[in-house]
């Protein structure tokens, strides 16, 4: 059986940085992803666990804005990254 | 009278696309910052009522931005690991893991790699062992990404590895405690799969260490000395294993 999704679930389990919600809603998405997203999100991670606390804000924020049809929340969003995109450094 | 601020609400499917359009438009960057955002649109959408819907997630797919490929490979050359360099790869860490067998006197040890290059499909290569419910092992983990900048999220122009490497330290061998303790959660197909995730996770998040000998000529290769005991092993709910390992970080003496 392909590791992808263990060791995707494994990294999300041992983010204690992230709380417990956040992390039980993140391996309940995970087990939902089509295999290519799921190889996506796997290969970040596991190359920047770190990269998982900004996934996970942005993730929240998107998943909020689309439920509320919001367009003031996506102007934010984009902001957001705008800023992140423009950040010195790199999250891997 | 103070007029109110206007506020503009739409429907779930012109906000994903309202995000999508606006973030076709954000200034190019740095190329994994990139693929997070795209990736955490995806997820959002795909989270949706909308994305439950049949067809759905072929709809996504075709709305997330799309490049030209030549863009992606202006020479026509493939860039990143090739498949002779694959190989090499592979017959390095298991070279590597020999010598730290023979250098401290365990039984056991562990050498897996996954490989994915440009479009093809990823591949998997074990030497593996069976790995003990306690011990002290020294653990090395490699993970490398290439992402061209502006590729498509679901086949983007890139390479991908991942290798670990786990070999037991003989009880002869001197262990120097350090007092850095954790515990970590493991998934696999297996129980040693479980294990080695677990442990290369903590691996990945040990404190650094001094280089030993047997690691010395790897590049980017992250590794520690820990003693591990499997305190709880069970099945998670897609018929995986599931443990919980606790840590300890340590130094080997002389290394």
């Amino acid at each position: 059986m392909n590791n992808t999704i263990f060791e995707t679930k494994t990294i999300i389990a041992n983010r204690q940085d992230l709380d417990s919600a956040d992390r039980e809603r993140l391996l309940k998405i995970v087990e939902a992803l089509e295999p290519e997203v799921l190889s996506a999100f796997w290969k970040l991670i596991s190359v920047s666990p770190n990269s998982l606390l900004k996934i996970n804000e942005l993730f929240k924020a998107k998943a909020q804005a689309l439920a509320s049809g919001d367009l003031a929340m996506i102007d934010k969003i984009i902001k957001t990254e705008s800023e992140f995109l423009q950040e010195e450094g790199n999250i891997v | 009278m103070r007029e109110k601020p206007t506020q503009e609400f739409v429907g779930p499917k012109e906000a994903g696309a309202s995000l999508l359009k606006r973030e076709a438009g954000l200034p190019t960057g740095d190329s994994v910052k990139r693929f997070t955002i795209f990736l955490t649109t995806l997820l959002a959408l795909h989270g949706s009522a909308e994305a439950r819907k049949p067809g759905a997630h072929e709809e996504l797919m075709s709305m997330l931005p799309k490049f030209n490929p030549a863009d992606l490979q202006p020479n026509g050359e493939s860039r990143g690991l090739t498949p002779e360099g694959m190989a090499k790869e592979i017959l390095a860490l298991k070279e590597l893991v020999s010598e730290a067998q023979e250098r401290f006197g365990g039984k056991h040890a562990w050498a897996d790699h996954t490989f994915a290059i440009d479009e093809g499909p990823g591949r998997e290569q074990q030497i593996a062992d069976s790995l003990p419910p306690e011990g002290t092992v020294l653990v090395l983990v490699d993970r490398e990404i290439h992402i061209e900048d502006g590729s498509r999220l679901e086949d983007p122009r890139q390479y991908y590895k991942s290798s670990n490497g786990i070999v037991e330290i003989g009880k002869e061998v001197k262990v120097v405690p350090s007092g850095e303790e954790t515990t970590v959660i493991g998934y696999g197909a297996t129980a040693d799969r479980a294990i080695v995730n677990a442990l290369t996770t903590a691996a990945q998040n040990a404190p650094r260490q001094k280089s030993p000998r047997a690691a010395r000529e790897a590049k980017n290769l992250d590794w520690c000395f820990l003693k591990y005991q499997v305190s709880r092993i069970g099945k998670d709910d897609r018929g995986g294993f599931l443990v919980e390992i606790a840590v300890e970080y340590v130094g080997i003496a002389g290394q």
